[in-house]
């Protein structure tokens, strides 16, 4: 939904600005300047961006998503029965990836709390879950994904969002899973970037709410793998 | 002279303005808010570069000289683009690597944050899984708007025990306030107020901003590896490849047919299809032409599958002509389905042959909306 109201759910065409339709000393018209109003309204909402994409890893099982990076990471902390399931892997690049910083837009009005909220991130992941069965207990998989307010993993920066999918043996198959990373408050601004080069009647940085965004992968199958074949990471307007 | 960007859209009521009123200045001023907003503030990013370990088998990243390609082209409001890069972690002793970084012709770094080529960057040590960013930010504001073909190189000097680039990537920094004057897309905010005549050239300038927030917003799709100078066959080249002179999948180092998704701006409904650039890098073993093929197809995700929109599926055949063993980019315009909420994107190659192999380093859309 687009935040500002508007006469068409499409960007209406009309002439350039040069080409001669807004002469010396005409009136702007009401309609030119609903129009405008418009397809502005329209471009805050359509003008999304493209996070990331990544390819593979391909195959993954408990010795490359657990046993291997959890050894590898004395430094972190292994937490059984997290419902978030945001301990079940350490985060490090064998198991996950990330993307960013992207400095979020607020492009939606919330009443609860009230103020404005950005735009939903949205992971999509394409994976396969095996049916592999160890001793009577069916495998599964679960692609976890957060948004972060740091490029650090999430088991130490701030979490703003985060969620996860899951699949087991008797639902062995492919799979394009959706993970929507909808804020459920407003965030504020917490890092100053630098925008302009020189400082000359204008200011040379900015306040933004940067993110980051981590999509993780678990699997304890050990002979017959599943696969995590793309992720792709992208804001939408819906 | 300055006028500030908001950090968030307008919730203007189309009712404030109607035929026989007069425009009124508050309406005015929220229209101001909206073309800074879209120009000024919800820049773009590009897709990044992503560059795992490569799997067993394959030449090692460590101690491999490689470069990475990220297509970037700058929207018309950036001032400044902030770079971000990650190293590999390693325990290795001397691990390190120097990191030049080129840039489009316009560019220059404010502060290159160690990524000059000269400095010796070590790698973060292994089982520590907190990433550490090195953070570049670079002038753009020289840099023609809309450029298709600028990209920014990263050449990556390892010692032989240097682990490598992990990751790259590219944002443009949101403004604070643009600097009113012809070169830069935006309405004077202070122009607009009570008792003042909304003259000609402001509404010349508004519909200038409009524009500017159509045609100079690009989308990057990109799917972005690296590239080296390893002239290594099939089985261990460290690149995404393709040997085989028929059509088919391309070796991506593990991943199996793998697609992509995204959700494409759609302007003008779901009966016009957008207009993009389709970028490959690539680097063919001799002098045999090759293809890849970038199949787009819109529509939506349903129950954890795809579900095709009745456009089908677009095809765009590129043509790479034969190399003999230099990377090199080509572009081809591409158009994109939109009468689905999604688009999904996937990739296929043709080859050289046996005993020859087609590597790539990257495959990119960017938007091209004239």
């Amino acid at each position: 939904m687009s935040l500002g109201e508007r006469m068409e759910t499409v960007l209406i065409p009309t002439p350039a600005a040069a080409s001669g339709w807004l002469p010396d000393g005409a009136p702007f018209d009401a309609g030119s300047a609903m129009i405008v109003h418009s397809n502005l309204s329209h471009l805050a909402e359509r003008n999304v961006r493209l996070v990331g994409h990544h390819v593979g890893p391909g195959q993954i099982t408990l010795a490359t998503t657990f046993t291997a990076p959890w050894l590898a990471s004395p430094f972190e902390t292994y937490e059984a029965g997290d419902a978030t399931h945001l301990r079940t892997i350490p985060w490090s690049r064998a198991e996950s990836v990330h993307f960013g910083p992207l400095a979020l837009s607020a492009t939606r009005l919330g009443t609860a709390p009230a103020g404005f909220y950005p735009r939903k991130v949205r992971v999509v992941v394409q994976h396969t879950k095996s049916s592999e069965v160890i001793s009577t207990r069916d495998t599964e998989q679960i692609i976890i994904a957060a948004l972060t307010t740091a490029c650090d993993t999430p088991l130490h920066a701030q979490v703003l969002k985060s969620a996860f999918v899951r699949a087991d043996a008797p639902s062995a198959g492919s799979y394009v899973s959706v993970i929507d990373l909808d804020l459920d408050a407003p965030v504020r601004p917490s890092e100053s970037w630098r925008s302009r080069a020189s400082g000359t009647g204008a200011p040379a940085s900015t306040t933004v709410t940067p993110v980051w965004v981590w999509v993780g992968w678990y699997s304890d199958t050990v002979s017959s793998p599943d696969t995590v074949d793309s992720v792709s990471v992208y804001e939408v307007y819906q | 002279m300055s006028t500030p960007v908001p950090q968030a859209a307008s919730a203007f009521a189309l009712a404030t303005v109607r035929t026989g009123r007069s425009v009124r200045t508050g309406g005015l001023t929220r229209l101001v808010d909206e073309g800074a907003f879209v120009v000024g503030h919800n820049l773009h990013k590009t897709g990044e570069a992503q560059i795992p370990l490569r799997p067993a088998g394959r030449t090692v990243l460590e101690g491999l000289a490689h470069r990475v390609q990220i297509p970037y082209v700058r929207s018309e409001g950036a001032q400044v683009a902030r770079l971000a890069v990650e190293l590999h972690g390693s325990d290795e002793l001397a691990d390190s690597q120097t990191i030049a970084v080129s840039l489009p012709s316009g560019a220059s770094m404010i502060d290159d944050g160690g990524l000059d080529g000269s400095t010796v960057l070590y790698n973060p040590a292994g089982g520590r899984t907190t990433p550490r960013e090195l953070v570049a930010w670079i002038d753009v504001s020289g840099v023609t708007a809309g450029t298709l073909t600028d990209v920014v190189q990263l050449t990556v000097t390892p010692t032989s025990k240097g682990a490598g680039v992990a990751r790259a990537s590219i944002m443009e920094s949101p403004l604070a306030a643009f600097t009113v004057g012809g070169s830069e897309p935006c309405v004077d905010g202070a122009a607009v107020r009570t008792g003042r005549l909304v003259v000609d050239g402001w509404a010349q300038r508004t519909f200038t901003v409009m524009a500017a927030g159509r045609a100079g917003y690009r989308q990057h799709w990109a799917v972005s590896g690296l590239e080296s100078d390893n002239t290594t066959g099939a089985g261990s080249t460290p690149h995404w490849s393709r040997e085989a002179s028929t059509l088919g999948a391309i070796d991506w180092l593990g991943a199996t047919d793998p697609a992509f998704y995204f959700a494409p701006r759609a302007l003008y409904g779901s009966a016009t299809s957008g207009s993009w650039n389709a970028r490959v890098r690539y680097r063919t073993s001799n002098g045999t032409a090759c293809e890849v093929r970038i199949y787009v197809e819109a529509g939506d995700i349903t129950a954890a599958a795809w579900v095709g929109a009745g456009s089908g599926i677009v095809t765009h055949t590129i043509t790479l002509p034969g190399t003999s063993g230099a990377w090199a980019w080509l572009d081809q315009s591409a158009t994109i389905p939109v009468d689905g909420p999604l688009v999904r994107v996937s990739v296929e190659a043709k080859g050289p042959g046996v005993g020859q192999l087609l590597s790539i380093g990257c495959v990119a859309l960017v938007e091209a909306e004239l």
